[in-house]
């Protein structure tokens, strides 16, 4: 049994910029006009900017998926950018540059880092839950605000951060 | 620029739409919504309150997006980081309440997140928690010393009797000092030889008997301890709301119970047979050392530094290894537990190969860390062997030529090096005692924040005797989240008459289960009121609202214990007559006679040997023995079988008669004969009838009806 995906292509879409800077999505067949629309993607860890599903928020709030855009590279250079534009806008993260110091304290790590974004302190509940793979070689921190932080690849820490890190965050 | 007058509420977001740090000012006054980048790469952007038609906060992954409804669609129009949630819910709110003309309070928006401490903004763990950043250590001891107070007898014999056992411990050195220069060396009393002799092997009597009685004492205060301790957390567990565990893992709170109630025990030996009595050993050893020869006493000091300092290092490089290795116990055993329990998936699918490949990871990385700690030890031991030899070396060097010049006597020699074998090792151990203290203050106040949790759901104050109730249920304008940001159920009201049969239908996720989550007291709403005969169950005790409750749930929960255990869980003191007539109403009964032992028959875990169906019915037959005056069906019927299926649906229509029933049902055509049925969705009740009514209608109710319809044939007869 195979369920049918209605899969999105530059043949059946439109996309394009709408009023206030949201995104539009016009179905070419059909003649409807989605706007302000949004997309989440499938995979984010393993496969981020394939499988990109599209979805429109109804009178409600709810949401409702449009379809799956599968390739992104078959869509013209303006349309592309735009959805990954708006992919991105979907997950924010801080990436760690650099870990200054991890403090413990009453089961909490205090963890001061050099991110993308600056330098920001953080309390991380010290669990398992909190501290995920993301890939094979990165870890993902989810503070107690449930913000997101970022090691892209634990190794290419230098060996004083590796070791400040992993006596804590040993799993 | 225009100038901003008449603000009604004012606060900041941290971030631009593009996900830059940014600071936003929001403003919203009596007619506009004005977003004002101060920093950061987005415009500047106004709205006119009267065009906007609603706002709503689209969660994403690591941020949010606030948005305004305008023509029909949503508009993102600033952006914040899920540090700012707390503050922007209650924008929302606020900002509502300012659209449709309630009053509002800007205030609020300032108010500090009640998740960190107010004083130094540690996280605490739940809004009433104390913070453990301001409790001071002492107060921590202090505590445990409430714990432990009952016993601080057995304490003070403790020990006075490690004094003793310190103070002859003490006694064999000075003896063989007297054996050597008065008997042995001089010959001056060869007749104390067997006095001597017996005065050891009594200081070695006794110190035994000592040792005998201080380690049958602290074992038995400290299991004492810590069984009192397991009890008082079981029951506080108990107490907790819903809430607890669906933050805490059951994983977690089992450590509470192993590790760190072991901690406790772990305190009274070491005050016992660790910390104080090294101290004693270490003071008296220093003042015989002294008070035999001072100059020599120095030069046993040279070797301390090495032994601090090679402990320290030793254990700060070591000890995270430690982390290591329990780590990869803990995945060993996790991963044994999960495939072994589904053993017959892993043979089903044939991967029993790739199931030994993920264990031996797991054993490899076990070896792998448990070699590197023994490693370690391996190396660490000889070494701090050679320096406790090296003081002996020195004692043997510099002792040696104060005999020959004759300043030291050989025995006070032989005496000196006798204290110096029981010097080093009290001092090892009492360089780790930082170590050990501050893991036990951190098990300690692990143990004080589960005790001095609050549950979520507050019992009230007022002690209230038992009543008896009609059944009529309310629900007045409740809004409840399990996260307080994203409401799972929104303004809801509706009305239950006594003796009612009310079906509750809905997609997954719709809310369903939620309602009767807190018809049970499990969760506390954040809004509205919950009315049981005109009663805020806020003022029922949970207890004796439960008590009224007959609740049957999706997954049957059968306890470890017998059929007869099982069904008479809601009351202890059922008769055997009510036994069976509960049974029989649960259509059990038959399937119980065909065991050997009948009503005897004792079940596995969660009621292994029995069917879906069968557990099911079990659990039906418990409620019917409690005879509650409401009856909560959640799903009860959704994994059985349709054979099962209809005896349960037998049992239940015989149940529900005379009281008031819900029913939440996946399959809707067990609800035709309800009196209403309430239609949710989206957290929303969207349609409320009979069946009749809902059909004509042709909404989402008749949409469901049509699509169950269409899978199951049996039930096409329903579509008129």
């Amino acid at each position: 049994m195979k369920v049918e995906i209605k899969y999105l292509t530059p043949e059946n879409i439109k996309i394009f910029k709408g009023e206030f800077n949201t995104l539009n999505l016009l179905l070419i067949e059909d003649g409807i006009l989605y706007k302000s629309v949004f997309v989440v993607s499938c995979f984010p860890v393993t496969n981020p900017y394939n499988f990109i599903s599209v979805f429109y928020q109804k009178e409600t709030g709810e949401t409702e998926e449009i379809g799956i855009i599968k390739d992104i590279s078959a869509f013209p250079e303006e349309e592309k950018n735009l959805i990954i534009e708006t992919l991105n806008k979907h997950y924010f993260y801080y990436e760690i540059k650099k870990i200054i110091d991890i403090k413990w304290k009453f089961g909490f790590l205090l963890f001061k880092v050099e991110t993308d974004k600056g330098e920001k302190e953080f309390y991380l509940k010290w669990e398992r839950s909190r501290a995920i793979d993301i890939g094979r070689k990165g870890k993902l921190l989810i503070d107690i605000f449930e913000d997101r932080y970022i090691i892209p690849d634990v190794q290419e820490l230098t060996p004083i951060e590796r070791n400040m890190f992993t006596k804590f965050i040993y799993w | 620029m225009e100038e901003i007058r008449d603000i009604k509420l004012e606060t900041e977001a941290d971030l631009d739409l593009f996900g830059n740090p940014s600071k936003i000012r929001v403003v919203v006054t009596s007619e506009k919504l004005y977003v004002i980048p101060e920093k950061g790469f987005q415009e500047r952007m106004s709205f006119d309150l009267k065009r906007i038609e609603g706002f709503n906060i689209r969660q994403t992954v690591g941020s949010a997006f606030f948005q305004v409804k305008i023509d029909n669609s949503y508009i993102d129009v600033f952006r914040f980081t899920n540090a700012k949630r707390y503050i922007f819910s209650r924008f929302l709110t606020q900002i509502q309440n300012l659209k449709s003309g309630r009053p509002v309070s800007g205030d609020i928006l300032n108010q500090p997140n009640s998740l960190l401490c107010q004083k130094c903004g540690f996280p605490l763990q739940t809004e009433e928690s104390q913070c453990p950043n301001c409790v001071k250590q002492g107060a921590i001891l202090s505590r445990v010393f409430n714990l432990i107070s009952d016993h601080i007898g057995w304490i003070f014999i403790i020990f006075f009797l490690m004094v003793i056992g310190v103070g002859l411990s003490l006694v064999p050195p000075r003896i063989t000092k007297i054996l050597v220069d008065e008997v042995l060396t001089t010959k001056r009393h060869i007749e104390w030889l067997p006095y001597l002799v017996i005065i050891l092997v009594g200081a070695e009597f006794f110190r035994a008997q000592i040792n005998m009685l201080v380690g049958t004492i602290s074992t038995s205060v400290g299991t004492l301890i810590t069984n009192e301790l397991r009890k008082k957390l079981f029951k506080k567990l108990e107490e907790l709301s819903l809430n607890y565990y669906d933050v805490n893992s059951v994983g977690t709170i089992m450590t509470r119970f192993s590790s760190d109630v072991e901690a406790f025990h772990g305190f009274v030996t070491q005050a016992g047979q660790g910390f104080l009595l090294n101290i004693f050993m270490l003071v008296g050893i220093g003042i015989m050392l002294f008070s035999i020869n001072w100059l020599l006493a120095l030069y046993v000091m040279i070797p301390i530094p090495f032994v601090i300092l090679g402990t320290l290092v030793f254990w700060r490089g070591v000890y995270p290894k430690y982390y290591k290795v329990w780590d990869s116990q803990a995945k060993i055993s996790t991963f044994l537990n999960n495939v072994l329990s589904g053993i017959k998936t892993v043979k089903a699918f044939s991967q029993e190969k790739k199931e030994f490949e993920r264990f031996s990871f797991y054993a490899d990385k076990l070896k792998d860390s448990v070699r590197t700690v023994n490693i370690n030890i391996s190396v660490f031991n000889p070494l701090m062997a050679f320096i406790f030899s090296l003081g002996g070396l020195i004692i043997w060097y510099v002792g040696g030529k104060n005999v020959l010049e004759g300043k030291l006597t050989l025995g006070e020699l032989m005496a000196f090096l006798s204290y110096i074998g029981m010097f080093y090792s009290p001092l090892t151990q009492l360089t780790l005692l930082s170590t050990w203290f501050s893991n036990f203050t951190a098990a300690s106040h692990r143990i004080f924040e589960v005790l001095d949790t609050e549950p979520q759901v507050k019992e009230p104050k007022k002690v209230i005797k038992s009543f008896k109730i009609k059944g009529e249920i309310e629900f007045r304008n409740v809004t409840f989240g399990y996260d307080p940001y994203q409401p799972v159920l929104k303004n809801v009201s509706f009305k239950i008459e006594p003796g009612e049969i009310v079906g509750i239908v809905g997609k997954s996720g719709s809310g369903k289960t939620t309602i009767v989550n807190l018809l049970c007291k499990f969760y506390d709403i954040q809004e509205g009121e919950i009315l049981i005969d005109g009663k805020n169950i806020r003022d029922i005790p949970s207890y004796e609202l439960r008590k009224h409750i007959g609740l049957v749930l999706q997954e049957p929960f059968v306890f470890r214990g017998t059929i007869a255990e099982n069904i008479i869980y809601g009351k202890p003191d059922a008769t055997y007559e009510e036994i069976i007539n509960a049974a029989k109403i649960a259509n059990a009964h038959e399937f119980i006679m065909k065991f050997p032992n009948g009503y005897d028959t004792l079940l596995g875990e969660r009621g292994a040997g029995l069917s879906g169906g069968e557990k099911q019915r079990i659990t039906i037959a418990r409620a019917i023995l409690c005879n509650p005056p409401i009856l909560i069906l959640d799903e009860a019927t959704s994994s059985v079988d349709t054979e099962s299926e209809k005896k349960i649906q037998d049992a239940l229509s015989s149940l529900w008669k005379g009281r008031t029933t819900i029913v939440v049902a996946h399959r809707i055509s067990t609800l035709k004969e309800s009196d209403k049925i309430i239609v949710i969705d989206n957290g929303r009740i969207v349609e409320i009838g009979n069946h009749n009514e809902l059909m004509e209608k042709r909404g989402i109710y008749y949409n469901l009806i049509v699509i169950q319809s269409q899978l199951t044939s049996i039930d096409g007869a329903l579509i008129k």
